[in-house]
């Protein structure tokens, strides 16, 4: 439950977030918790490396230091982990790992980002050894993942590899681009063809090889299983009083959090990124409440106030407990939850980065600097702050992006504090911008008027993207203003078959 | 007396009629934000005062809302006072519109000083960033659950931390029901293509004024 918390709320998932990593040096293991909690023993050379619960820190430090996030976590790669390791990163933990052995075998960089044009010619690359080595390599997990995913179940996986493998061969595909007819394609009934002669995992693994596929790890049944630290710093509280309200309970958690950083098994160079507090009630269940950190947070920084950590478990308990009155409202212990008090807690470190004591410098956040400033602010918020930024595109649903500081377009502009202009848009796009709305819908609506001939006044043409279209879609639409009865003035549009729908208001 | 009061009156025309000062007060310790919009701004004897609450009446889909993209732009683009450039936040409560941002950049905002967010509820939401002053400039659209005592501390922390909170409603503001915590109260009403402002609370209450919201030309873009 927490992991899919974390995905929706407080990360950043619209870059790539695994990146997979080759060291020849044992002491790769603890250097990969400076950039992620979450890190995968993939095999005694690789692991693998969650970056979605921060990749908007390491996005916005990019941007501070003028980069791109692909040159932050190339530098990173370079000054921290150990010489001649390589990295991967990839929308899909899959396909990170998988084409480490492609990148490695090339020789020629330290970092590579799947999604880039590099990246994408590398596919044509992947060997059949390749592919299959990987597969043996997550046979094994799935093995240890046991009964957590349906494709464990899959007893029969390395004969039918072998078979798959044999069949390829048999028709002289000699790579696994060559069998993926257009590999950037993504063909459903290749899959279900696979999968009917050689089983489920062969056609999911193939399956992940080249499909765009985003989300938590166990909603896609990837065997993941992230290592756990030595030592986990936790507190335990017993209250002589039971409490409930959230006055009584601040002062007491804010003394637990002060215990919680005193103690020896970490220190305060570490950066917490979720925290678990854990309540024991006196007549209902044990409630487990996630404390999250929109950016790796300095607990020890706080000593004394964490007017952070305090705020942040302050709006998850209150939205886990009117969560727990609403699933048990109809049930006849609800009132008990309401007057329920709380008579124990234990507060966990879930999830931290773990710094090496020769990098202590790495997080020395300069205060000052407005960016880290936000940050901190946006650490104690429920809601997250959008920053927009322009992307290179004339439609208007694609003109625009929540930045996520991924691309280097937005980053240069991004940059530039001085600009001479505060339009940042190209210019040949200033003219369209110009002719629309100041907000937008989020979906269209109907456009339905009572008169008998409402007035138009044109704006604009726009030429959809027709190789992303069905041959049946419109491939063009006209854009109008409009002013209804009660004076509102609308951003109306009309497609090629005269269907009006109202997708934006003028402010 | 009468020749300082005149010196006076004749430094604040000058700096109005100075249109790259755009800030204008005779009083060193408030500072104002103008749109840009000579007749607006006059009316606001120079633009909105920061360290206030400000509380406008303007239907949503008026076009009137443009008159704060221009606020704003002033605020990010560093045509204030001393050339500073603020951190702007809208607080939105529309479940089912946002922003378009091009539209915003090309009315002079710069989005990279711009924050947006979504809350039914900012002043429980968003405290800890009214309590801080790193955003200068706040506008709350049409959020639904404001009352009189979340007015109070918006008021008394613009006051403190000298932010300039903006509060917008979807319905025009009457008088009888009056926000005693904002210091400026406004509706603006659209007609024929041009805007009337209305003053309901504050030094200019119950005085008018007409304006037009300028579309920028296409040649002075140099396009």
């Amino acid at each position: 439950m927490q992991k899919n918390l974390f995905s929706t709320v407080h990360s950043n998932t619209s870059g790539p977030c695994f990146l997979a990593i080759s060291s020849s040096a044992n002491n790769g293991f603890d250097t990969g918790r400076i950039l992620s909690p979450r890190v995968m023993k993939w095999s005694e050379e690789v692991q693998l490396i969650d970056l979605s619960s921060t990749h908007r820190y390491w996005a916005q430090k990019a941007m501070e230091d003028g980069l791109t996030f692909d040159q932050m976590i190339e530098r990173l790669i370079k000054d921290y982990f150990p010489p001649q390791t390589i990295g991967v990163i990839a929308n899909h933990p899959w396909q990170a790992v998988l084409y480490l052995k492609t990148f490695s075998a090339r020789a020629c960089g330290t970092l590579l980002n799947l999604s880039s044009p590099f990246g994408r010619s590398l596919k044509k690359d992947l060997s059949w050894e390749a592919w299959s080595e990987t597969f043996q390599e997550i046979d094994d997990h799935f093995l240890v993942f046991g009964s957590k995913s349906k494709l464990s179940k899959d007893k029969k996986s390395k004969s039918q590899l072998s078979t798959f493998l044999k069949t390829a061969q048999r028709m002289s595909l000699h790579t696994p681009a060559h069998f993926h007819h257009g590999a950037l394609d993504n063909d459903s009934n290749e899959t279900s063809g696979i999968k009917r002669r050689f089983g489920d995992r062969v056609a999911t693994l193939w399956d992940w090889t080249w499909t765009q596929i985003q989300g938590d790890t166990n909603d896609i049944g990837f065997p993941w299983k992230t290592q756990k630290l030595n030592e986990v710093p936790s507190v335990q509280r017993l209250l002589i009083h039971p409490i409930r309200n959230w006055e009584h309970i601040e002062p007491i958690l804010c003394e637990d959090l002060d215990r919680l950083c005193q103690l020896r098994c970490w220190n305060s160079s570490e950066r917490v990124v979720s925290l678990e507090w854990e309540l024991f009630f006196s007549n209902s269940p044990t409630l487990s409440i996630p404390v999250l950190f929109r950016y790796p947070h300095a607990l020890h920084r706080e000593i004394g106030l964490h007017k952070t950590a305090l705020l942040q478990a302050f709006h998850s308990w209150t939205s886990s407990l009117s969560k727990r009155l609403k699933q048990s409202l109809f049930h006849e212990d609800s009132q008990y939850l309401e007057n329920d008090a709380i008579i124990e807690w234990k507060v966990v470190v879930k999830e931290r980065l773990v710094i090496p004591p020769q990098h202590h410098s790495l997080f020395a956040d300069d205060l000052s600097s407005p960016l880290a400033r936000l940050r901190d602010l946006e650490n104690s918020l429920p809601v997250q702050l959008s920053e927009f930024a322009h992307a290179d595109d004339w439609t208007p649903e694609d003109s625009w992006k929540i930045q996520s500081t991924n691309s280097e377009k937005s980053l240069s502009k991004a940059c530039s504090e001085s600009a001479d202009s505060p339009i940042d848009s190209p210019k040949s796009y200033l003219f369209q911008h110009l002719c629309r709305p100041l907000f937008i819908q989020n979906e269209p609506t109907p456009f339905i008027s009572n008169e008998q001939d409402p007035y138009f006044e044109f704006k604009e043409r726009v030429m959809r993207k027709w190789w992303q279209l069905a041959v049946s879609d419109d491939y063009v639409y006209d854009c109008f203003l409009h002013e209804d009865r009660k004076g509102r003035l609308l951003w109306i549009h009309k497609s090629t078959n005269k269907q009006l729908t109202i997708n934006g208001v003028y402010g | 007396m009468k020749t300082a009061c005149l010196a006076k009156e004749e430094s604040r025309q000058l700096l109005l009629s100075d249109s790259r000062i755009r800030t204008a007060s005779t009083n060193p310790m408030e500072v104002k934000l103008c749109c840009g919009i000579r007749e607006l701004d006059e009316f606001l004897h120079g633009g909105l005062t920061f360290s206030t609450l400000s509380e406008w009446g303007i239907p949503f889909g008026n076009g009137a809302r443009r008159l704060m993209a221009l606020f704003l732009a002033t605020a990010t683009g560093g045509a204030t006072a001393g050339d500073q450039k603020h951190w702007c936040l809208w607080v939105s409560a529309r479940p089912h519109h946002s922003l378009y941002p091009p539209a915003w950049s090309a009315a002079g905002v710069d989005l990279h000083r711009l924050r947006y967010c979504q809350s039914k509820a900012p002043i429980k939401d968003l405290r800890s960033l009214f309590i801080d002053d790193f955003f200068r400039v706040i506008v709350l659209d049409a959020p639904a659950e404001l009352t009189l005592e979340d007015c109070c501390f918006l008021s008394q922390h613009a006051r403190r931390n000298r932010q300039l909170i903006i509060i917008l409603r979807d319905q025009f503001l009457l008088s009888s029901n009056h926000n005693v915590w904002a210091r400026s109260r406004f509706n603006v009403k659209r007609e024929k293509g041009r805007y009337e402002i209305e003053a309901i609370r504050g030094a200019l209450s119950k005085s008018k004024a007409t304006f037009a919201i300028p579309v920028p030309n296409l040649k002075n873009l140099n396009l």
